[in-house]
């Protein structure tokens, strides 16, 4: 299980855009194109190395509808994905 | 030392002199590019090598290169150009032959459009009976061909690669010369975009309204772009961003034959 007191950082190189039902984010050197849910969104848009995993989860079930245990569950899946394609680190 | 010979184009009014001491090169892109010939051009001088031992047809990918504030190198196996924005200069060498020169002009438009707020899309475009251009986009097989072939008597603006700058409050869509399957077509002609289509083979021809986030990642992947350099990436797709919030974006349905037209007709 990841450790949530780890700190998440996306990838200064990649351009992204929000929309009200999302964003898309593209990573430049794989010209590789992925999309957020609003959710997904908002971590992306948390993510700028200050916080923790667990302080944006702090953020995400006080602005959505989800249980903490469940936003933790999404939280890992997404941080462990776009840390494999390097659209994330987590330090 | 040869005498240089000079040719002039306008593409999606950029202007291009064309300087080589090849004069049969010349020839040939006075052929290949015979709509967008202009008598004389203000903008870019291009001037051409053709002798210094590139000879090879490339197959692999172009490179783009910034170089400087203003500067910027492409290269591929048959040709490469070092470009200066500042000065509207441009010099390198290109295999002597239209494949390795159209492809050279493919990735400067795609590189330089950025600064004149325009993109390059793998999309046909045509001008409806009212004046306005539409884009037909998709991947390879979507159908860009098979509408651009039913837009007949409607003057089409490409059937393969379709630049849009940004003009004003709204864009415009650029004839190239950029057709698939090298055909030597083309006008110099542009008119103002209504909107953008991703084609959707169907058996009932309509359109429906996608949201800005569905446009653009439909059109992204469309986009003729060889950069990977973060900021050039992020123009890019700023671009079109700023493309699908400004204009309309739609799935057109449409079947093999012409009744598509008539979705924008009365529009």
């Amino acid at each position: 299980m990841l450790d949530m007191e780890r700190y998440v950082t996306r990838n200064a190189d990649a351009a992204w855009r929000v929309f009200e039902d999302g964003a898309v984010i593209v990573s430049p050197t794989e010209s590789v194109m992925h999309s957020l849910n609003p959710v997904g969104t908002r971590i992306w848009e948390l993510a700028d190395g200050t916080l923790t995993m667990n302080e944006i989860l702090d953020v995400i079930v006080t602005e959505f509808d989800v249980t903490r245990e469940q936003a933790t569950a999404d939280m890992a899946d997404f941080a462990s994905a776009l840390s494999d394609k390097g659209m994330l680190t987590i330090e | 030392m040869e005498p240089m010979h000079t040719i002039h184009l306008e593409i999606a009014e950029v202007g291009l002199a064309i300087h080589s001491d090849n004069p049969e090169f010349i020839a040939q892109i006075a052929d290949r590019y015979e709509g967008f010939v202009r008598p004389e051009s203000a903008g870019f001088s291009m001037t051409v090598d053709t002798e210094r031992g590139i000879t090879t047809i490339g197959e692999d990918l172009p490179r783009v290169t910034t170089t400087g504030p203003d500067t910027f190198h492409f290269e591929r196996r048959d040709f490469f150009m070092d470009v200066d924005k500042a000065s509207r200069t441009m010099a390198g060498s290109c295999a002597p032959n239209m494949y390795s020169f159209d492809s050279c002009l493919r990735v400067f438009f795609a590189t330089y459009l950025l600064d004149l707020q325009g993109i390059m899309i793998h999309g046909a475009s045509a001008v409806d009976t009212n004046g306005t251009a539409w884009l037909f986009f998709g991947v390879s097989g979507a159908g860009k061909t098979t509408t651009a072939r039913l837009s007949a008597p409607r003057q089409v603006l490409s059937d393969e690669l379709t630049i849009l700058r940004r003009v004003g409050d709204g864009y415009r869509a650029y004839g190239t010369p950029f057709w698939g399957e090298l055909q030597k077509n083309g006008d110099n002609v542009n008119a103002p975009l209504g909107g953008v289509n991703m084609l959707v083979k169907d058996d009932k021809a309509f359109l429906e309204s996608i949201p800005a986030r569905k446009a653009l990642q439909a059109l992204l992947p469309c986009v003729l772009f060889f950069a990977h350099e973060p900021a050039l990436v992020n123009g890019a797709v700023d671009r079109i961003a700023d493309l699908v919030a400004t204009v309309p974006a739609s799935e057109m349905h449409f079947l093999p034959d012409n009744s598509f037209w008539r979705l924008f007709e009365h529009a």
